[in-house]
């Protein structure tokens, strides 16, 4: 896939600029005419600065789970800026803390779901037809016959209720698309000619996986690997939400919401925020994907 | 074509035997014993002895996992819900009324409203009303479902008091469920009707069409879409297998006892026949939805039937 993009940036560039670019720089050059993208980089990079910082001017401790039950239900002031929760703690300190743990699972769920989609999708993808491909194959399709969701449950609940078990679950139970996503780049590259050049060097085939084709399939796994986070972080907080998975008085956006279900018919402001930042990093996240997948495959843009 | 979905149906069973074994182990792992969290903590170690005989709880994790197969495949058995003591089938189709009614509740709205915004969007590509149905899809996928849902709840029921907050006694009931199970669904079936009728409007014989004068309308509604009809219908009948399976959040949502809530239910109690068999019940369904949709192909495009027809008559001569 990166090598065709290659030899294509360099007819976009004669066309336009005459000055050679890198094959990095071409992506960043197609990915900045994109405004959308750019405007999801922009809110993304925000977020993440938030979730850096937050720490630094917030304390867990007072600033976040402290409860001050003469402060309850405090609507939204300049002093709190989205208002106060059933036991007086502020809403948007809550909710810059939160994307702290958004961001740290969704990363880690991707983390792992992709690094083993990238060893069974590799495997099965280069051993095609051979019974290892066949058993994993038919694996991940038993895997994808059971609702995510449901899978997801059962197997925190089959390991116990913890933020790494959520990631272990949630990873688990997005594995087996990725590992359909490698195998099938894999499949288109490992006929061309750099592959055949390793094998006819001898190379071992597991250097021949990890070292020739998967580098050269990175694209489409980022470009996958961005949309899982922000879907991910929708099944973080709908996983909180039902109560298996990060619980409160943690602040996940999804914890929130599930302590405000009680309280919303009274105090709807108590839903609007937590739900608010989910869309938005969500939303950044599809975004800069969208954008990527553009960038990296400018063929595919209709 | 008989051959063909009896292929399709006999590929089925391993993955149904593999989908119980999976189950199977993770709800081993699972800590807690099923006789102990119905008896509670109060009962006495001989009544819970006495349950886990009758439930047949005692044994190796092997022994256990073959009796249930064994069970199923030689007298069709899928046991009993460890709970209520009914057998699985009489359980999940009870609730399973419930899922059905939101499912094609919600099939309903994402099909017929996604269509038609998808029409809209691509007929006025580039315009203002295509820019705000594109803001709309992005803002969709982008909402987690019980959010939407705790939003319409509090618009419609909380505010206007126009429809009840939760149950499933009435069809009012299924009016807030169905609009937010098909909000993910919507965005899709917009994003795949309007690029479908883009590829298709670029295609030469609607220019030809064009050229001989047929009216605009006509071109659009029977030229134009009634080509660009094929992926729809597979992301529809696709849909409609992950959202039997799909709506465990919303239903905890708005309390709607279907079939979600019971795999939840189930998953908490280790009432293991129950999930297993819901989850079999689903995965058995969505692939006979996609196997119906495949087959539904061949009605609605004639070239693929001529297709089917001439390579099943090449295979048959390869084969003599």
């Amino acid at each position: 896939m990166a090598e065709i993009s290659l030899n294509k940036n360099k007819i976009d560039e004669s066309t336009g600029e005459v000055k050679r670019r890198g094959q990095i720089a071409s992506i960043w050059f197609r990915f900045k005419k994109n405004k959308l993208a750019l405007a999801g980089l922009i809110i993304f990079v925000a977020l993440v600065i938030i979730a850096f910082i937050s720490p630094l001017i917030l304390d867990y401790e007072t600033d976040i789970i402290t409860q001050e039950i003469s402060n309850r239900f405090q609507g939204p002031s300049l002093e709190h800026l989205f208002g106060t929760d059933q036991f007086g703690r502020d809403i948007f300190k809550r909710i810059l803390w939160g994307s702290r743990t958004s961001m740290f699972v969704g990363i880690g769920v991707v983390a792992i779901s992709l690094g083993g989609g990238a060893i069974i999708g590799s495997i099965s993808g280069y051993y095609e037809g051979s019974v290892a491909d066949n058993v994993l194959m038919r694996l991940c399709d038993m895997f994808l016959a059971i609702p995510g969701t449901l899978l997801a449950i059962a197997l925190v609940s089959a390991f116990g209720n913890s933020i790494p078990n959520l990631m272990l679950a949630l990873g688990i139970s997005t594995m087996p698309k990725m590992s359909r996503i490698v195998r099938s780049s894999v499949l288109s590259l490992k006929n061309q000619e750099f592959v055949e050049a390793a094998i006819s060097c001898g190379t071992s085939d597991a250097r021949i996986m990890f070292r020739h084709i998967l580098p050269n399939a990175v694209g489409p796994m980022i470009v996958e690997g961005t949309l899982s986070v922000a879907r991910s972080i929708i099944s973080i907080a709908s996983m909180s939400f039902i109560g298996l998975g990060i619980q409160p008085p943690n602040p996940e956006w999804g914890a929130m919401l599930s302590e405000a279900k009680t309280q919303m018919i009274n105090y709807p402001y108590l839903v609007y925020a937590p739900g608010f930042a989910i869309v938005l990093t969500v939303m950044s996240l599809t975004l800069i994907g969208d954008g990527l997948r553009d960038a990296l495959d400018p063929k595919m843009k209709n | 074509m008989v051959k063909f979905i009896i292929k399709r149906l006999l590929m089925l069973i391993p993955v149904l035997l593999g989908i119980s074994f999976i189950l199977f182990s993770i709800m081993n792992l699972t800590p807690g014993d099923a006789a102990t969290l119905l008896l509670g903590d109060s009962a006495t170690p001989e009544a819970v002895e006495t349950l886990r005989q009758q439930l047949g709880l005692n044994g190796g994790f092997f022994e256990r996992y073959f009796n249930y197969i064994g069970n199923i495949i030689l007298h069709g058995d899928f046991g009993f819900s460890y709970r209520t003591k009914n057998p699985v089938f009489d359980e999940i189709f009870i609730r399973f009324s419930y899922t059905v009614r939101l499912a094609f509740t919600a099939i309903a709205i994402s099909s017929i409203l996604g269509v038609l915004l998808g029409i809209v969007s691509a007929i006025k590509q580039y315009s203002k009303t295509d820019n705000i149905i594109t803001a709309i899809t992005l803002i969709l996928t982008s909402m987690p479902d019980f959010w939407l849902g705790l939003m319409l709840i509090i618009l419609f029921s909380v505010k206007l008091g126009v429809l009840p907050i939760s149950g499933a006694t009435s069809w009012q009931h299924f009016i807030l469920p169905g609009f937010t199970a098909a909000a993910n669904y919507l965005a899709n079936t917009i994003r795949m009707s309007r690029s479908s009728m883009l590829e298709v409007s670029r295609m030469d014989y609607i220019r030809t069409a064009r050229a001989k004068g047929v009216p605009e309308r006509d071109v659009i509604f029977k030229h134009i879409f009634k080509n660009a009809l094929m992926p729809i219908v597979t992301l529809v009948g696709v849909n409609m297998g992950w959202q039997l399976g799909g709506t465990i959040i919303i239903e905890q949502v708005f309390g709607i006892p279907g079939i979600g809530s019971l795999m939840i239910q189930s998953i908490r109690l280790k009432d293991v026949p129950i999930v297993i068999g819901c989850v079999m019940f689903i995965a058995t369904l969505s692939s006979i939805i996609n196997l119906a949709t495949d087959i539904l192909y061949a009605y609605i495009d004639p070239r693929l039937r001529a297709k089917f027809v001439t390579t099943k008559k090449k295979a048959v001569k390869s084969n003599g």
